[in-house]
Parts: structure tokens; sequence; C-alpha cells
């Protein structure tokens, strides 16, 4: 299976840092703020790789650094160190430039500036957020919040996205005769498909996904879940599931990343780490969970 | 010395040609050389302090000021008419401080300064017509953060406006927008034409004049040299259109196919009258001839 | 079919580090060597808590060994060790070779039983969704889940139930090499009948099995041999 995404070493600092930060934060010392500077240290030093068609779940409790993952992956946010390498996508030819002559990998995205990121992210992403209003216009039709990428992408016939964002509609369970509805008229879950929907307007092969069940009534959930799963099947899709439920990542993903203030602590195969976790904090987290 | 003795001293130099100091027109000749080379794009200067209150035209007649010559034939005119008390008091204005020639008649001219419309005659290649613009950014109704609008407009990411537009036609089955419409200026920036109806907007495209825009409030200058391609905003299938007048002719000169102004009559029927009254003398006239 | 073993487990150790009991260790297993053929029905006999259902797990990378080799002779990638192997490389064999039933059946929520079994079928053989669903519903027939039920979701089985359509998901694809730990655990000694029937077939097929049955009457009758674990 080829790697699709790489990064190495992402670290994300709030703060000035100083020369205690390291030695004061992290997993073993049980926090992220440093205790002399106040530096937050989101994310540290953390490393993942995403193959084609695999599903990598990102757990940890609050503060684990999970959803600042990948957002810095998103370029929402500029990380302070580490790089980040995607592989000859076809969705990425569009942008001149972007291999060096003759590589398989791109230049390192983190130090490109914003433009050609927020570009190569258009392109090759889409996203799902806890909060449907991170990722929607909620006083925007759910028609005009697909159509959205479209336009940037260029496309300029009404007639053209409305059918393209009907048929993701209507793959994401939502009537067609609320296409012309704003998300914020509709339920939590019904909010989440439209973020889905919109997410996959672009034909991204990554689908980011950060705790998109949280905060929904369980049958909700399930309505969700069982979407993103058969998307994933269908669409071939590569994607990063973030959560803290277990349940979720088991359901979703083959391999796993543990989390622990800022950093990767544990990886491997999801049913691996969910029964034979070897990080004292996996065997934690493992034992803490209902079932 | 008293205060009144101070103020009232003699003073060294002559008042300066135009009213403007020279530093003050450097300001603005280097910002309409950098807005010419950039057709669309608006250039910040340092917007002077000028006999009229803010919103009045005093970014207009900042760039009218530093490019007059004492040999410039000028006519103003305000929503197409030049006697209007704002476009007299500023006609006067110039006569005084620059000694020129001033006229109603727009081939006579060299050069035109305006509110809110573009003479319906088609300009020459030795004129220029200067355009009084209250909101010089295209975007703050879709984005109100002028940082936003600024990396939107260096990075050509126009979705927002777009989404605008297709929201229009999704709700009211057509582009709502009457005056200020955005149009796309030689392929790259979005430009606010100014308020000017969308009638006057085709007059912009690969004309073989010079057209200058002020925002004295706003403090923005920007551009459209001759033979520019200036395209409003459409869609394939949603094309763009102007006011119909057909059907309607001037009560006054019984000209058809220019813009018309609908005026109710004291006896509350409406009449309808040319916009343009400086055309509409002249074909009462029997002076005008279509070239 | 005496040829090179497909599976072929050598000095396995398995030893659990407990760090929420202060780094208790736990060795599950101590030095486990065997080999399984072809076409063969292996299975796993000993004490209860010996280590057998440990061993499935270890094979099927469940569970990290602490040292030895589990080497595999896979169709696609030639011998691997599945005790060394990337996690990439174990994740593309359970998809294509490796099969596993335990005796829990892992509910997917809003999937019904028809759309489970098929899942793996269409994925796994390249079948089309039609035909797919047709093959696990004459498996679900044949283990005798009630037609009414082949769209209900197994949640709301009976254990037994449940186990019937996890046999059914694990063998519809007719894996390589199938693990069964205690598979018929819940199940009526008729139902037990037609679930060794289906497993002598995929055998005949060209399946070969690992397991372990909680009845060794049930072990014997359809195992090819048996290898003790534990007690040595």
């Amino acid at each position: 299976m080829d790697v699709l995404l790489r990064a190495h070493g992402l670290t994300k600092r709030f703060g000035e840092g100083c020369p205690s930060c390291l030695d004061e934060t992290g997993a073993r010392v049980g926090t992220n703020r440093c205790p002399r500077c106040g530096a937050v240290w989101a994310v540290r030093d953390a490393s993942v790789e995403l193959r084609r068609e695999e599903a990598v779940g990102i757990v940890g409790e609050s503060g684990s650094g999970k959803s600042t993952l990948v957002r810095l992956l998103h370029f929402d946010l500029r990380a302070t160190a580490g790089w980040l390498e995607a592989a000859r996508i076809p969705a990425l030819e569009p942008i001149p430039d972007l291999y060096p002559k003759g590589s398989d990998w791109t230049r390192d995205l983190l130090s490109m500036d914003g433009f050609r990121q927020r570009r190569a992210r258009d392109l090759c992403m889409g996203i799902v957020y806890q909060h449907p209003h991170l990722g929607l216009r909620m006083g925007v039709s759910s028609g005009g919040n697909i159509a959205e990428r479209l336009l940037s992408a260029g496309w300029r016939s009404i007639g053209a996205m409305r059918g393209r964002a009907g048929g993701l509609l209507e793959r994401t369970e939502i009537p067609l005769s609320r296409m012309d509805e704003p998300p914020k008229v509709f339920s939590g879950g019904m909010q989440q498909r439209v973020q889905i929907a919109k997410a996959l307007s672009g034909d991204p092969p990554i689908l980011l996904l950060d705790e998109v069940t949280t905060g929904l009534d369980l049958s909700v959930q399930a309505r969700v879940l069982d979407l993103v799963r058969s998307l994933r099947d269908e669409l071939r899709l590569s994607m990063l599931v973030v959560s803290h439920d277990l349940g979720v990542v088991n359901l979703l993903c083959q391999r796993t990343l543990v989390m622990k203030n800022g950093e990767v602590v544990e990886s491997g195969l999801t049913d691996q780490i969910l029964q034979d976790p070897q990080h004292p904090y996996t065997q934690l987290l493992v034992s803490s969970q209902l079932q | 010395m008293r205060a009144r003795e101070w103020i009232e001293r003699p003073r060294g130099a002559e008042p300066a040609f135009a009213f403007l100091d020279d530093g003050a027109k450097k300001d603005v000749r280097r910002a309409l050389l950098k807005a010419v080379a950039i057709p669309g794009y608006q250039v910040p200067y340092g917007s002077r302090e000028m006999p009229l209150a803010r919103g009045w035209g005093t970014g207009g007649i900042q760039i009218t000021l530093s490019i007059l010559l004492p040999s410039d034939v000028v006519k103003v005119i305000d929503q197409g008419c030049d006697g209007s008390v704002n476009a007299v008091n500023i006609r006067k204005f110039y006569a005084r401080v620059a000694d020129v020639e001033t006229t109603t008649d727009t081939a006579a001219a060299t050069l035109v300064q305006t509110r809110h419309r573009i003479p319906e005659e088609r300009m020459r290649d030795d004129q220029i017509l200067v355009l009084q613009v209250p909101y010089p950014e295209a975007l703050r109704e879709v984005e109100p953060s002028e940082m936003q609008t600024r990396r939107m407009h260096a990075e050509a990411d126009y979705a927002r406006m777009w989404l605008r537009l297709y929201e229009d036609v999704v709700r009211f089955g057509e582009i709502r927008l009457s005056y200020r419409y955005p149009c796309t200026v030689n392929g790259r920036h979005v430009m606010d034409p100014s308020p000017v109806p969308r009638w006057d907007v085709p007059k912009l495209h690969m004309a073989d004049t010079l057209f200058l825009f002020g925002a004295g409030r706003e403090r923005r200058i920007y551009a459209v040299p001759p033979h520019t391609r200036v395209e409003p905003l459409e869609f394939d299938d949603h094309r763009f259109r102007v006011e119909d007048f057909s059907g309607k002719a001037c009560g006054r000169c019984g000209a058809t196919g220019t813009f018309l102004d609908e005026v109710v009559l004291p006896d509350g029927s409406r009449a309808h009258f040319c916009s343009d009254t400086g055309l509409c003398d002249k074909r009462k006239e029997g002076t005008w001839t279509s070239s | 079919m005496r040829n090179e073993p497909l599976l072929s487990v050598e000095d396995l150790r398995k030893t659990f580090r407990l760090h929420m009991q202060g780094g208790l260790e736990v060795h599950a297993l101590r030095g486990v060597s065997f080999r399984v053929d072809r076409g063969e029905f292996v299975g796993l006999s000993g004490p209860s808590g010996a280590g057998k259902s440990t061993v499935l797990k270890v094979v099927h990378r469940t569970y990290l060994p602490t040292s030895g080799s589990v080497r595999f002779e896979s169709a696609a990638f030639g011998a691997i060790d599945l005790a060394a192997a990337s996690e990439a490389r174990v994740v593309e064999l359970r998809k294509r070779e490796i099969g596993y039933v335990s005796q829990f059946l892992r509910v997917i929520p809003r999937v019904g039983a028809r759309d489970l079994v098929a899942e793996p079928i269409q994925a796994r053989l390249g079948l089309s969704r039609e035909e797919a669903l047709d093959r696990a519903g004459r498996l679900l027939d044949r283990l005798r889940i009630p037609r009414a039920l082949r769209d209900a979701y197994p949640s709301t089985f009976s254990g037994g139930e449940q186990q019937r359509v996890n046999i059914a998901r694990a063998v519809g694809w007719k894996p390589a090499l199938l693990l069964l730990d205690e598979p018929t655990a819940s199940l009526d000694a008729g139902s037990c009948d037609i679930v060794l029937e289906i497993l002598r077939e995929l055998r005949d097929q060209g399946s070969t099995m690992l397991g372990i049955f909680h009845d060794p009457e049930l072990m014997g009758r359809i195992a090819d041999r048996t290898i003790p674990i534990g007690g040595d």
C-alpha cells in the first residue's frame, strides 16, 4: 500500500518557550504546559503516515493534541516545527512546481506560503469538524455550502453545481427538498452530514474527521458513522479519524495512534491497541472505556 | 502677537495650482501609476483634507486636482446631472483653483468627473473619466474584515463573492445587485465599478478611455486602463443583464436606448427622463449627432 | 496435501506487562512451536487459560509476540514472518488471505446481517453487490438464519444467531488461512453439525484452518490433528 501523506516531527507550541520546556512537559511529565514560561506544547514531535485507502485513528483525552494534529495537517494552524510531504497524487497535478524535479514527493508543505498550502489542501483534503459551524456557513444554503468549493475550483454553471450538490446531499441522506435551506435549521446529525457532503465535493482522496460524532445522540451517531464507513469503502478514501471514543476508531480504522500531552505514545493495529496495549497510558485508556 | 494677527499674517508663497500642494499631488499620482499598472487593484494613499465633507466626493476631487492642467476642459456630473448642487459646486471650485474651462458637453470635455453614472456618449482616448467611489471594496458585503479581503484579492480567492451570487439565483431566480456590480478586471482582480447602474458596466469593457476611481473616505485609488477587459461576474446559465427600458422614452427629448430616471409627477403619474442631462440638452437643442 | 507448511510457528513467547498492576508480568506463552500444512485443519488443545487463544491472536497479530517467529507463506507476498511484518503488510494479509472467527460477533451499527456477510465477499472476491448478497443469503440459509431476519440488525439477535452470522462473515470469502477461536461456543448440537459441514467444505476447497473448540469431541470430528498447548 503506497503512502499518500507523511508527516514527521510535527510540533505546535503556543507561547515563547524556554530551555526547560522539553524537560517539564510531555507524556511522561503529564502536562502540556511549561510551569516556567507558560508555553503550551499542544503537539510535540508527532509523526504520522497515511496510506492509500487506509483509515488511521488518533485517540486520546482532552489536551492530548489529537485535534491540533489534524488542524496542522489541514493548515488551519501554522506548525512550529516538522515537515509534511505528499506523494504523487493526481489531484495535486494542477499546482505548478510542487514536486522537485524527478521526485515522487512534494516539497515540504509546511514551509510553503499560505496560498499554495491552501490550494494543495483544497485539492486533496476534505475535513469534517466536531462543531458544524466550524466547517459550514450556517447562513448559506446547504447546496451553497457545497457549491462554494466548486466555485473555488472554477465551476460557472449553476445547473451543473446544483446537480453535483444534489448528488452529494442524496448520498449523505439529506432530502433534496432541503438543498436550499441553511444548515442552521437542521438537526445536529443532519448538519454533520452536510459537512461530510461539503468535504467530499472536491473529490478529495483524503478525509479528515475531527470528533465528528462527539456530542451527537447515539442513534444519530450510528447513522453518521455508518455513512462514513460506506463512503470510505465506496469512494476508496484515506481517512484520519480523531476521536476520544475507542469504539469509533475500532469501527472505522485499521491503525491507530494514541496521544497524550501532545506526544504519540503508541501506534499500531487498532485491534492490537485495544487488546494488547503496550504503553502504560494506552493500558489505562483501554481499561477505562465502557464496553 | 495676538491670535488674529498670527492667523491673518501674509503668506510667503502663492497658493498651489489646483489647491493641492506638490507633496499631496505626488502621493496621488504615484497611486494612480500603480493603479494603472495593476488594473482593478485598490491602491492605498494618504487622503488629504478637502473643503468638502468626507463621503461627498473627496476622492474623485483629489484625483482631478492631481492631474488637472490649465488647458483642461472639465465637466462634473452627479447621477448624470450637471445641475445638481454638488456637481455645480465642484465645477465652480475647479474653475477657481485651477482656472480651467468648464462645460456640460461630454464631447467637449477633456476630463469628466462623475458620481454614480457614466456618460451615455462613448468617450474617446483623449478623455479621462474620474469616478467618485463611496465603497471601494467589492468584497466588503461578504467579508467584513479588511485583512481577509486583502488576502482574498492577493490570492484571487473570490469564491465567497460568487457564492453570494449563487445564493441570489437560488433564492430569487436572479442576481439582485443593481449597482456596484462586481466585475473581473483584466482577468485578475474583482472590482467594484462604484454605484453606477448595470447599464453602465459594459461601457468599461475594452474602452478607449482611461477610468480612474477615487475613494477619499476609504483612502483608495484604482483604475481601469484603456482596452482592458472588464467582465461582470456571471454564470454560464445566468448571464449578466442590463436594465430594460423598452417601450419607454425620455419625456423631454424623446430619446430611447438611454438610461432613464423615473419621476413621480405631482398628479401621481410616472414619467421618464434622461439621466444624462447634458446629452438630453443637446438632443433638445438639436446639436447632438451620434458618431 | 503435503508440501511446505502454510504456517510455521517457532519458539513463540508472549509475556503481558500490566503497568496498572505495577508492571506485573504474565507469561502467556513460553515457547510454542508447531506447523500447519496446506489444506489441514489443525486444532489446539489444552487446559483452560493455557494460551490457546493467545496463539491464535498472535498469529492474527492482535497480540504482539514477545519473541519467536510466525512464518506464513503468503500467496501475494511470499514467505513472511508475521511477528516482524509491518502493520501495512498485516492489514493487507488480513484483507486478502487471513481470516479470524472469535466467539463474539463484532456488531456494526445499522448494517443488516446479510450485508455484514456480503461485505467481505464483495470486497475480497471482487464480486458484484448482487452476487455477494446472493451468496451471503444462501450461507445464512444454510446456517438456518430465518429469512425474515436477513436484513435485521444482528445486535438484536440471540447469542447463537449472532455467532452463526459471525461464522458466515468469516467463511464467505474463503480465506487461505482461517483462525477459529471457539466458534461454536454458543451453538446447539444441530447448528454445530452444520458449521462443521461448512468448515469441511471450506477445507476441501483449499482453505487451511487453525482452531480451538471448547468441546474436544467436536474438535475430534473436524481436526486432522491436534497440538497441545500449555502444560508442557
